[in-house]
């Protein structure tokens, strides 16, 4: 068990700097996920922390002790890879059991250790196989028997799902949760998905060009993104989001753009009076707009039209593409709706879940 | 109807013209191997002109002579223990300069991959005269350590080459993972990367061996006592400038051929996903 720190910690690749500057504390037994688009700096700043490149500057901090200088087999941490990485020559047993070996654990040992990771992960049966002959998911499970044999103190996944198929990434992404809960060992895991960072993490740190733009527990990130960024990049479908002026007409505030005018209900108008009339960023959560036929509105909600554009049925809710003016944005609706494209639709604001950015620094005002 | 009927004659007619030619081609290939077996067979000392393939009178005569009159086996021995070595060390020093060439950047690389395969483009005759100036300064002529030092030398450009591009094939990522499992950069080389390079290693081998074990001029240059001929100089001596013994030739030839044959056998399953390893990732 082990907490891990980062302290200002800088990677550079001859001139481009991959890393910035990154402070980050991984408490002992969290489930820390680094998510970001791809070439975000994400998976170097795993790497960075398994040893598998050198620190710029900065300090990273493993249990206590700063690890820049220490090897990755001293540092006490196993790693799962986006190719599993087997060793295709040897089988299941001899692969979980590699690790154990080079740290001349008795024989005896090795495999008790190896017999009751594969017990854990459902593989018993397969341990004489080699890598060729498992399936995507076998492979997976062994990729995860390999590290939890070596029982370390830190786990480092990096992107462990990515190759498998929609349905197996699912339940993949289940049993890793499963599993943490069972060992309950520090993990760093990276992934470009923000549902496996929703759904997997005890914190998640969003990365964006080398830098966090925000870390802390997933749903105190979906509610309060501190910028443009961070509030279109988690949820799905992603958060909408309309350039528009807030204005004043008759001691009312408005939000308004080419299509829309939307009044503002008390609260909203007071942070817009602080922050100034002027024109701003608005982002507002697919489910926080509703078929207006559905919907009964209630205190704070504004109702404005819409042209659809598609309508995409998803069983238990249905996702509506719409436009107005030059705005295009996505309601998450009822299955009972009776949007048809083409047709205009009357849309409900929950104007209270409004988020409001900085036009220029994307920054979220409060 | 009429025109499918037509296409079909005439793909057919160049079917038949392919067929023959490449019937043609077999024969051409496949005579001259099968009228050295006529000569080692028969009984006859000089070339006959007869185009039969069957020996007069069959006889194992020319066998006999080679391999009990004759030093044969110290030959065969000579030239297993130079072929051998050659392939052994080739091999070793191939190995982990491909593997260098592979995965470090290191000032010097793309100049020293260059060299080597500039000095593929020189005909090797050419080295002749300083190879013997290098192997007699060493005074390794007569010495079967001077030839391996120049056949393991020779094919290790195409070695490295061939085994780089294997290397190049392995993905980093599995060598990570031993480093972060604990093993050390000498015991990844030999418990990971050398498994898996098993079909390069098969191919660059062969190529070592068949190289030491064919090769006539440097060993005729350099081995001057009957005792220390390898194979090849050894055959070219039954076919001298007075005496003509194109049936000892022929039949030595053919127990010199053995022994390839039987690695190609051996190797068979390793060199066909060698050749196209490197091209093809799988």
């Amino acid at each position: 068990m082990a907490e891990v720190i980062l302290e200002n910690v800088t990677k550079k690749f001859g001139d481009v700097t991959v890393v910035k500057g990154i402070n980050l504390q991984i408490k002992d037994g969290e489930f820390m996920v680094l998510v970001g688009p791809s070439g975000c700096g994400k998976t170097t700043l795993l790497r960075l922390v398994a040893g598998l490149e050198e620190v710029t500057e900065g300090k990273i901090i493993i249990n206590g002790r700063v690890v820049n200088q220490v090897p990755p087999k001293d540092r006490d941490l196993a790693m799962v890879f986006q190719s599993y990485a087997l060793y295709p020559h040897m089988n299941v047993y001899d692969n979980m059991a590699f690790a154990l070996k080079m740290r001349k654990v008795p024989r005896a040992e090795i495999d008790d250790r190896v017999q009751e990771a594969a017990r854990i992960l459902g593989i018993e049966k397969l341990l004489e196989r080699k890598p060729k002959q498992l399936s995507g998911g076998q492979r997976q499970r062994v990729a995860l028997g390999r590290t939890i044999v070596r029982k370390p103190s830190v786990f480092l996944f990096d992107e462990p799902l990515s190759n498998l198929d929609a349905k197996l990434r699912g339940q993949m992404r289940a049993e890793i949760s499963k599993l943490h809960f069972q060992l309950k060992t520090t993990s760093i895991y990276v992934t470009h998905d923000q549902v496996e960072a929703m759904t997997m993490g005890s914190k998640i740190a969003i990365v964006n060009e080398g830098v966090i733009q925000q870390s802390g527990t997933p749903m105190d990130i979906y509610e309060t993104p501190v910028n443009k960024f961070v509030a279109g990049f988690i949820g799905s479908p992603p958060m909408n989001f309309f350039e528009a002026v807030v204005q004043e007409e008759n001691g009312r505030v408005f939000m308004a753009s080419e299509g829309l005018k939307i009044h503002w209900q008390e609260k909203l108008a007071a942070k817009a009076k602080q922050h100034g009339l002027g024109e701003y960023i608005f982002g507002i959560r697919p489910e926080n707009l509703h078929d207006a036929e559905f919907f009964e509105k209630v205190e704070g909600c504004e109702v404005f039209s819409g042209q659809v554009e598609v309508v995409e049925p998803m069983g238990a809710e249905t996702y509506v593409h719409l436009t107005t003016g030059k705005d295009r944005f996505v309601a998450r609706v009822t299955p009972k709706t009776g949007a048809r494209v083409g047709r205009q639709m009357q849309v409900v604001m929950e104007t209270a879940k409004v988020h409001v950015f900085d036009k220029k620094t994307w920054k979220a005002l409060r | 109807m009429e025109a499918k009927k037509k296409r079909s004659f005439r793909e057919r007619v160049i079917g038949a013209l392919l067929q023959f030619s490449i019937l043609l081609f077999a024969i051409g290939t496949v005579y001259p191997v099968l009228w050295v077996f006529k000569i080692a067979f028969g009984s006859q000392r000089g070339l006959s002109l007869s185009l039969s393939l069957f020996p007069a009178q069959p006889t194992l005569e020319n066998f006999n002579y080679i391999l009990f009159k004759k030093p044969f086996f110290i030959w065969l021995l000579n030239s297993l223990i130079v072929a051998a070595a050659t392939a052994v060390i080739g091999i070793f020093l191939a190995a982990t300069a491909g593997y260098a060439f592979s995965r470090f950047r290191f000032p010097g690389r793309t100049a020293g991959l260059l060299s080597f395969l500039i000095t593929q483009m020189f005909p090797g005759t050419l080295m002749m005269i300083p190879l013997y100036l290098i192997v007699n300064w060493l005074g390794l002529l007569d010495n079967l350590a001077g030839l391996v030092l120049v056949y393991s030398t020779s094919a290790i450009p195409f070695s490295v080459w061939m085994l780089k591009g294997y290397f190049d094939t392995i993905p980093k990522e599995l060598e990570e993972s031993a480093l972060i499992d604990g093993a050390s950069r000498t015991l990844i080389f030999y418990k990971i990367i050398l498994p898996l390079a098993k079909p390069a290693l098969a191919v660059t081998a062969l190529f070592s061996f068949m190289t030491a074990w064919n090769e006539y001029i440097l060993a005729a240059t350099f081995m001057n006592r009957e005792l220390s001929y390898t194979l090849p100089v050894a055959l070219r001596n039954f076919v001298g400038q007075f005496a003509q013994d194109w049936g000892l030739f022929a039949a030595g030839a053919i127990l010199v051929s053995l022994p390839i044959v039987a690695l190609f056998f051996i190797l068979q399953k390793y060199l066909v996903s060698g050749l196209t390893a490197g091209s093809v990732k799988g």
